[in-house]
């Protein structure tokens, strides 16, 4: 994988993010003003669903967001140390640190990149959110601690 | 899991920062200019919370074969006492130089040690194959 990929998987869901926000946020209104144009989906979808949807849309994608930030830090963890392939997953705030002690990364930023894993296991698994982050936040930090990654590995 | 001594205070620690960025910088410059290579040098703002904010000084190179920039990363990093990266522009390839139990280190940027100490040689043989990679 190269670090130009990486960036592009969290690009890309950036990019159905918008789309995403873009399409449910005009059938919403469309679904507002002319509330039968949902009567002819067949799966019944309710100007609540849509509702609903848009709420949670943005958390929605912060999981993609790390899902990816995820199978990028596992695939170099998986470069670096090819003889423990087959072992034990390594948790992902152990693996965060651990690709942070063999790069040199800032504190901050490792900090930073837990601060987004913290926020989606709270949200996953319904625990206390001790910081609400966007997406732009959480794409701008996982992105940043991608840019110590090498070109190439 | 940081190697940096986080009981000096902050004060201190930032001097002491300064003072290494400095003299790396200096260095840099001095080989450069050694090897007639021109060297233009400016500074960047850096905020660390466990130290403030700082000035930092950047170092541009215009070898025979492409750009290299010299530029402090930060005091406060996992796995060592200090970073400055050293990458070729517009390639970005690079190399970390690094602060490990009081003395300067190469790393590449896989994470392996470079075979050679910090030292003018290896700073021009460097900035050749950064400057020179694809």
């Amino acid at each position: 994988m190269t670090r130009r990929e990486a960036f592009e998987y969290l690009k890309s869901v950036q990019n159905e993010f918008t789309a995403a926000r873009f399409s449910v946020a005009a059938t919403h209104r469309v679904a507002q003003i002319d509330p039968t144009s949902l009567s002819a989906d067949a799966n019944s979808v309710k100007p609540s669903h849509l509702r609903d949807c848009l709420a949670n849309l943005e958390m929605t994608y912060v999981l993609r967001l790390f899902a990816e930030f995820e199978y990028v830090l596992r695939d170099f963890w998986q470069a670096m140390r090819p003889r423990q392939r087959g072992r034990r997953r390594t948790h992902m705030e152990l693996l965060i640190d651990r690709i942070a002690t063999l790069l040199s990364i800032p504190t901050e930023t490792v900090s930073a990149a837990q601060r987004v894993r913290d926020y989606r296991n709270a949200h996953v698994h319904r625990g206390d959110i001790v910081q609400e982050l966007t997406f732009r936040d959480c794409k701008s930090i996982l992105a940043h601690f991608l840019s110590f990654l090498p070109l190439r590995w | 899991m940081t190697t940096s001594v986080p009981s000096q205070p902050k004060d201190e620690r930032r001097a002491q920062w300064i003072a290494w960025m400095a003299e790396i910088s200096n260095d840099v410059t001095r080989w450069s200019q050694d090897a007639n290579w021109l060297v233009s040098r400016k500074q960047k703002t850096l905020h660390e919370k466990s130290i403030g904010t700082y000035e930092a000084p950047v170092v541009e190179i215009k070898t025979p074969s492409g750009h290299l920039i010299v530029e402090p990363v930060a005091l406060e990093v996992f796995g060592a006492e200090a970073r400055i990266d050293l990458y070729a522009w517009p390639s970005l390839n690079r190399v970390k130089l690094i602060r490990v139990n009081g003395s300067w280190k190469l790393r590449t940027d896989s994470g392996i040690d470079w075979p050679k100490p910090w030292s003018k040689d290896s700073f021009l043989e460097l900035a050749q194959e950064l400057t020179s990679a694809l």
